[in-house]
């Protein structure tokens, strides 16, 4: 069981309805399963109604169109709808326990009794969540095997600046309580990932999860990723300098601990520590490569990494 | 195959002398092998001169005695300890680790072994204390020393299996538990938290003040407090400062050690493994070491001594911003 990959797609006149068209196509080749969709104008209660990632009958690309999957373990469930205001707009809506098993017609997702929604759209008009079609490659990975993380960005044609992403992280098992009902962090977001702006306490594109779900006092907050910093010599992680190894020089990353200190006055404590998306240790360009005995095994974007196949990036 | 204890124990007149003994036996419990040793008079090549922590014939208090102590075959590398009581004192040591080559000339009735290669790896472990010569740095606060001449409990741990990590913490009595009476502590890193290439992935230090074991105190910021190899075996090798790194956010603050409060969903304090190495601001010699596998950050504030409770085990104990391992359910004494 591994992470299989669609990477180095040239995003076409659809934009963001191709890349999660594409990411609902990964998931569901992984295990996932779509349980019912609409393509803006028709709804299906069995999820077959898109079919591709354009505009029209079953396209992705409409105006409202949206679609309801679910994880293998039939558990963890995304609402996922393009925005009225085009295909960089976009409308998250999680359940981590209970399921969207009420409602949805042709234009409206369903809803769940602890849906939450990720990465800044709260309704139909949605989100910018990925930068304007025809501009960008975008890449996608997801675990074929619990905890079924997954990612989805897109890297800006030549730069490779971020031009969106939207990922599940699933804490390191171990690193968290048993208690812990949903021991992950997702975000969806517009801006780059490095440390300042992926993780501020006052960014909608901050990762956020459950403090105490199933719990007195539970609340779906936002939960920062913390850099490892040392007041005499400075940051170690995530890049901001040169601090590989000094062995492999630069073939380090860093696993990214997530919490809530003091400083964020309620909802007080640790998360965990995440699997699939890692510090990175030194400043590199985005889309370079991570390798161990010549194979790539993971990418760059930012201050992050994620796991990624033995392939060279397609930059435009 | 787990930590080895011998805890709370009330020293005598013999001060470090007994501490360090205690130390030799119980790592000798766990597989490590006395090479040689001196009784500051007699020089045994089989380590069996020192047999008690006391002054006189056979004994660690005695100025200039010495053991070599190597540690046990499954341990990569094989390190090798030399601990020497200082002329100036049973609160004074010199203590020499050698990571990989090992002490190949043979020491004497007052003097520790060497090493023949002239590119030796033999480092002092020393923090505060100055060590590096026959009369010792200052390590305990023992007999002589003002203000608690010899009263302090200590506590040793040492793991009987890979990475063989091991400490020892004297905490003085009196103004317990603000006054720290001594530390030493060898602290391996995780396995697969350092790359491969790693010839020896540890820290080491000892000394003694007042905040050993507080990020800001004895734990960092940079100095040359706790120290390690960078880029063994390469052109560019040094034996330098390596510093444990706080989790922080610019947003919420630093979250560990101490301000990350209790577990939302278990009401436990957590804790968690320290990064090691040197950011950019130490100018040379920069990079990742890697996790250490002994001690971990606190979650939040706890009285010095204080068990750290997870699930109803008592097994790690706090002092300052860290935990250590402890033997389950034994209360520590304060003295």
């Amino acid at each position: 069981m591994a992470y299989q990959f669609d990477v180095n797609n040239n995003n076409g006149a659809n934009g963001g309805a191709e890349v999660m068209f594409a990411l609902r196509q990964l998931l569901v080749s992984v295990g996932w399963v779509v349980l019912a969709d609409s393509d803006g104008t028709t709804y299906s209660g069995t999820g077959v109604q898109i079919t591709h990632a354009s505009s029209g009958a079953n396209g992705m690309n409409n105006s409202r169109a949206w679609f309801r999957i679910q994880d293998p373990a039939g558990r963890r469930e995304f609402c996922i709808q393009r925005g009225t205001a085009g295909n960089t707009a976009w409308w998250i809506k999680y359940s981590a326990l209970d399921r969207f098993t009420t409602g949805g017609d042709a234009t409206n997702m369903p809803t769940a009794t602890d849906q939450q929604n990720v990465g800044g759209g709260s309704s139909v008009v949605g989100a910018t969540i990925f930068a304007t079609a025809n501009t960008y490659q975008y890449h996608l990975g997801a675990d074929d095997a619990a905890p079924y993380t997954f990612y989805a960005f897109a890297a800006v044609d030549t730069t490779a600046v971020t031009a969106g992403a939207f990922f599940m992280d699933a804490m390191v098992a171990g690193s968290y309580p048993a208690e812990d009902t949903d021991p992950v962090v997702i975000t969806a977001t517009n801006s780059t990932l490095t440390y300042s702006s992926w993780t501020s306490a006052s960014a909608s594109s901050a990762p956020s999860g459950w403090f105490r779900m199933n719990m007195t006092r539970e609340a779906w907050v936002i939960m920062l990723g913390h850099r490892y910093y040392n007041s005499g010599y400075g940051i170690m992680a995530p890049s901001e300098g040169t601090h590989a190894n000094p062995y492999t020089t630069g073939e380090d990353t860093l696993p990214i601990p997530y919490g809530r200190a003091a400083s964020a006055g309620s909802c007080l404590g640790w998360k965990g520590v995440g699997s699939m998306v890692r510090w990175t240790v030194q400043d590199r360009a985005n889309m370079d490569t991570i390798s161990a005995g010549g194979v790539r095994f993971r990418v760059l974007m930012d201050d992050v990494t994620f796991p990624w196949p033995d392939v060279v990036p397609v930059l435009a | 195959m787990a930590y080895q204890y011998d805890v709370n124990n009330f020293v005598g007149v013999n001060g470090g002398a007994e501490v360090i003994f205690a130390l030799r036996q119980l790592l000798v419990s766990c597989g490590w092998t006395v090479v040689a040793d001196a009784d500051g008079t007699t020089y045994s090549g089989t380590g069996v001169q020192i047999t008690h922590a006391g002054s006189g014939a056979n004994g660690m208090n005695n100025s200039r005695a010495w053991f070599h102590i190597r540690g046990p075959a499954t341990m990569v590398p094989r390190r090798e300890f030399c601990f020497q009581r200082g002329a100036s004192g049973v609160a004074y040591w010199w203590i020499k680790v050698s990571a990989e080559d090992g002490y190949d000339v043979a020491g004497d009735a007052n003097d520790m072994p060497t090493q023949s290669a002239a590119d030796g790896d033999s480092q002092n472990v020393t923090m505060m204390a100055a060590g590096g010569t026959t009369n010792g740095g200052f390590i305990f606060d023992g007999p002589g020393s003002a203000p608690n001449y010899g009263e302090f409990v200590y506590h040793i741990g040492a793991d009987d299996a890979a990475p063989f990590g091991w400490y020892v913490i004297a905490k003085s009595c009196g103004t317990y538990p603000s006054n720290d009476g001594g530390t030493i502590v060898f602290e391996p890193m995780v396995p697969g938290s350092y790359p491969d290439e790693e010839p020896d992935p540890a820290i080491y230090l000892s000394g003694s003040t007042t905040s050993m074991f507080q990020y800001g105190g004895g734990l960092g910021p940079a100095g040359t407090n706790t120290n390690g190899w960078y880029a063994k075996n390469t052109a560019g090798e040094a034996w330098v400062n390596l510093v444990p790194h706080v989790y922080y956010n610019s947003g919420y603050g630093q979250m560990v050690p101490i301000q990350a409060g209790t577990n939302g969903n278990t009401g436990q304090v957590n804790d968690f493994p320290i990064a090691w190495g040197r950011g950019s601001g130490a100018g040379t010699g920069v990079g990742w070491k890697g996790f250490g596998s002994q001690m971990r950050w606190l979650a939040c504030p706890k009285e010095e001594g204080e068990p750290l409770i997870r699930n109803g085990v008592a097994d790690r104990i706090c002092f300052g911003d860290v935990t250590l391992p402890w033997p389950a359910g034994v209360v520590v004494e304060v003295g």
